[in-house]
């Protein structure tokens, strides 16, 4: 048993603040909760939304047709003709099923406009047949301001008499987590030992900064000048020691390509947030997208070997964070966490906690007097060092074990078989790490990868005879995992919030195996999973 | 004694300034140690692209080769990871004043921690020869043949005006005052900027214009003067210059890694507790 709410509004009318009270409000009773955020690039007008998927069993995304909305300000009735059957719409817009008059209630208490959407919330609570008690206590997390939303939101229960139209259910109980891949990333970085978050803001990955920068961790958040500044920064830092994580967006992230260039060469480990947005460009800030995986594996001229990370959810995010530390640190890499819009600013909710496949340490050596910087090893990695102790060079030019610049024919191949090495050797690593994961039972095979994955699960749900075969490690690539997976299918199609299907061309490159059918999404939407339920089925007739 | 020599062949031009620089370097280094103002390990070089940076390969302390224009933020992060090293960054001038100008200016407003020493020759001297934002107007460099269509930008009064906290300018063969400013500058606790004219002998020799437009400053002085006296010099090649040298200006303020409180990272927690129990923080 399952319902959705839609939440619409105009910007800076609380939309957001609503969605996560009547969350809260839900997982904490028991309940799993998918909340979808939506909204615009502007801080005041136009319009914002949530739509909450609510459930007695674990969801992990929405789709697009709702059994309650509060729509208020002027831009929402698009959510209209968006309503199930038997649906009830509360708010302010001419043709919604029960309209309410939040203004003049709350002219009767005295209070300000910003708490019309108490009001209404509390109209909600009525239409659904729950109890106010539980949405009043949730509303105390509004400090200064608890008292007047209590009293607007009573005031909107008692008012209502619209239809109602109760929900049952017996959820079982159990812990409930209830979190954001923008928390999820922050919190492992944290539980992975990081020291400095250096970042520059762009949307989506600014949630990132803003949370390291608030929390009490013995950890610092830096925003420096630019995503070149934040990279060049990262690296030096890193180089002196510290467990660095840097973050960005698309645009953010092609600045930092000289420097990861430069990461490949000087084998400074770093941890890379890329969040995605739909591109090219500015392209659309506040929406999502896949579109720049080729991009990141690609990223940086010149030929080394990096780590490209893609979770699903938030609580792999918060494992995968670990795994990245761990990888950077250990072979002296660049580790990408590659996320987008969806993963980051959804709010998850899950019954277990995570844990952690690896521990990362700074994997320091102690250093000798004749420690090497570029030791020529059997499996291409070399002892990390940092000044301070001892001699510790990086340099951006090729170079012998001391680091020091070489141009010689004999010591460029050396210098340039010893980091082949290590790629063969990350590789090996990366097998232990479940690269992998399959979903489901069946002849057919949808194979993704990141945010998709909460539709996905979902979906097949509904459907017969289909799996879902997710890969989490886009670089090391897990070639023969995913061939003999393929290989014992009857049909295949991928799935990607793209407008080319990236997945696709990287199964080639790995496999040689090419797989025709597409199923794709790129109006910087998620898939829904009831509308991708009914593309896979139709991919496979 | 510590050897701070290295190996490595050279490859500067027979006669090249940098020769003079790298010695002056050497020197300040050495008496550094040994009056005990920091330990040998404790140093690091970091530099940019150009001429300037081979500068790494001959001078026995740890080291950063950087990119071009990116000297100055890769440093930033060397005194953010471990604010106890004692960075000496070294640019040149196509370097530092066109691909890293952004990060110079924010560096001298944010104040971190290093000496930056930027060798101008006012010339792109290893890619043979094209002019820099301090090139002066009418010099036929490679890409302008029928001279530089641009007026010089003037880097000193520049660093003022965003809030270097030491600021000065030296010539590259004056090995005494080289070497007691390059002291000076990375004993200064913030941002320490000086620029080093450094005619280039192969692609921009002027040796002769600089010298005897030269004379020493008794400074630093108070913000106002600093800036008088930095704009004595617009970098131009007008024949009445008159060219000061020696330190413009000095003041004590709060660094970059000062703001998040001077933490050397790897020793103040050599191993990090590994903690999944953070996902506890979740719970509703």
């Amino acid at each position: 048993m399952e319902f959705q709410i839609t939440i619409a509004g105009e910007a800076g009318q609380g939309i957001a603040k609503s969605a996560e009270i009547v969350s809260k409000d839900f997982v904490s009773r028991g309940f799993y909760v998918f909340n979808y955020r939506d909204y615009g690039s502007l801080i005041r007008g136009g319009e914002n939304f949530n739509v909450l998927r609510i459930s007695d069993e674990p969801v992990y995304s929405n789709d697009w047709t709702n059994d309650f909305a509060i729509l208020f300000g002027k831009f929402s009735s698009h959510h209209l003709n968006k309503m199930k059957q038997n649906g009830i719409s509360i708010g302010t817009l001419e043709g919604v099923q029960a309209k309410m008059n939040p203004s003049l209630i709350i002219k009767e208490i005295g209070a300000n406009k910003i708490v019309e959407n108490a009001v209404l919330l509390g109209a909600l609570y009525k239409a659904m047949g729950q109890p106010i008690e539980a949405l009043i206590k949730q509303m105390e997390t509004y400090g200064k301001h608890t008292k007047v939303n209590q009293i607007a939101a009573q005031k909107g229960y008692d008012t209502y008499n619209g239809e109602v139209n109760e929900i049952r259910f017996n959820v079982r109980k159990g812990n409930r987590y209830y979190v954001s891949g923008s928390n999820a990333i922050s919190q492992g970085a944290i539980a992975s030992g990081m020291d400095l978050y250096i970042a520059y803001p762009m949307t989506p990955a600014t949630p990132v900064l803003h949370i390291l920068a608030r929390v009490k961790d013995d950890v610092r958040a830096i925003q420096l000048e630019n995503e070149i500044g934040v990279i060049s920064a990262g690296l030096g830092a890193s180089f002196a020691g510290a467990n660095v994580m840097v973050g960005t967006s698309g645009g953010g992230f092609a600045l930092m390509n000289e420097a990861l260039s430069l990461q490949g060469i000087s084998e400074i480990p770093i941890v890379t947030y890329m969040c995605m947005r739909p591109g090219p460009a500015t392209g659309i800030p506040t929406y999502t997208g896949q579109g720049d995986m080729q991009f990141v594996l690609n990223s940086g001229h010149g030929e080394y070997s990096k780590v490209v990370i893609a979770p699903g959810d938030p609580k792999e995010a918060f494992e995968r964070t670990a795994e990245a530390f761990y990888l950077a640190n250990k072979y002296r890499v660049l580790s990408v966490l590659l996320t987008d819009k969806h993963l980051a600013e959804s709010d998850y909710t899950f019954d277990s906690s995570p844990t952690f496949r690896v521990k990362p340490t700074r994997n320091l050596v102690n250093q000798s007097k004749d420690y090497l910087s570029y030791k020529i090893t059997e499996d291409g990695n070399s002892p990390r060092a940092v000044p301070g102790k001892g001699i510790a060079r990086a340099t951006s030019y090729e170079h012998d074990e001391m680091g020091y610049t070489v141009e010689e024919s004999e010591k460029i191949k050396i210098m340039v078989e010893k980091r082949l090495r290590k790629a063969k050797t990350l590789e090996d690593a990366v097998k232990k790490l479940e690269p992998i994961t399959v979903y489901g039972k069946g002849k057919r095979l949808v194979i993704s990868w990141g945010s998709t994955k909460g539709a996905i699960v979902d979906a097949i749900k509904l459907l017969e005879d289909t799996r879902f075969l997710q890969i989490s490690y886009l670089k090391p690539f897990p070639s023969e995992e995913v061939k003999k997976e393929i290989e014992e299918s009857l049909d295949v199609a991928i799935i990607e919030n793209s407008a080319t299907g990236q997945i696709a061309a990287l199964i080639r490159e790995n496999t040689g195996l090419e797989i025709k059918k597409k199923i794709l999404k790129y109006d910087g939407r998620p898939f829904g999973y009831l509308e991708l339920a009914d593309k896979i089925k139709e991919m496979f007739k | 004694m510590i050897n701070l020599n290295t190996s490595e062949q050279n490859t500067w031009c027979p006669g090249c300034h940098n020769f003079v620089i790298l010695s002056c370097a050497k020197k300040a280094v050495s008496e550094l140690i040994n009056e005990g103002h920091a330990k040998h390990e404790d140093f690091v070089t970091v530099t940019g692209i150009g001429c300037h940076a081979k500068l790494y390969d001959y001078i026995n302390t740890s080291g950063f080769y950087g990119l071009h224009g990116r000297a100055i933020p890769t440093a930033n992060g060397i005194t953010l990871g471990n604010p106890k090293l004692k960075v000496m960054t070294f640019a040149g001038d196509g370097d530092v004043y066109a691909e890293g100008i952004s990060h110079f200016i924010n560096a001298a407003r944010v104040n971190p921690n290093y000496a930056l020493f930027v060798n101008n020759n006012k010339i792109f001297a290893l890619t043979t020869g094209q002019v820099t934002p301090t090139s002066e107007k009418g010099f036929p460099g490679r890409s302008t043949p029928k001279g530089n269509p641009f007026t010089p930008m003037n880097p000193v009064s520049l660093a003022l005006e965003a809030g270097a906290s030491f600021v000065a300018r030296e010539y590259s063969l004056d090995v005494k005052n080289l070497t007691e400013t390059m002291k000076a500058a990375i004993k200064h606790k913030g941002f320490a900027y000086v620029d080093i004219i450094q005619p280039c002998i192969t692609f921009h020799n002027f040796t002769e214009y600089v010298k005897d437009k030269m004379y020493r400053l008794n400074g630093p002085f108070e913000y106002k003067k600093a800036m008088e006296k930095a704009k004595e010099w617009d970098y131009s090649d007008s024949a009445d210059a008159k060219i000061p040298v020696g330190i413009f200006y000095e003041e004590e303020r709060p660094t970059l890694s000062d703001l998040f409180d001077n933490k050397n990272w790897s020793e103040a927690y050599p191993e990090r507790k590994i903690n999944s129990a953070l996902w506890e923080r979740f719970k509703v």
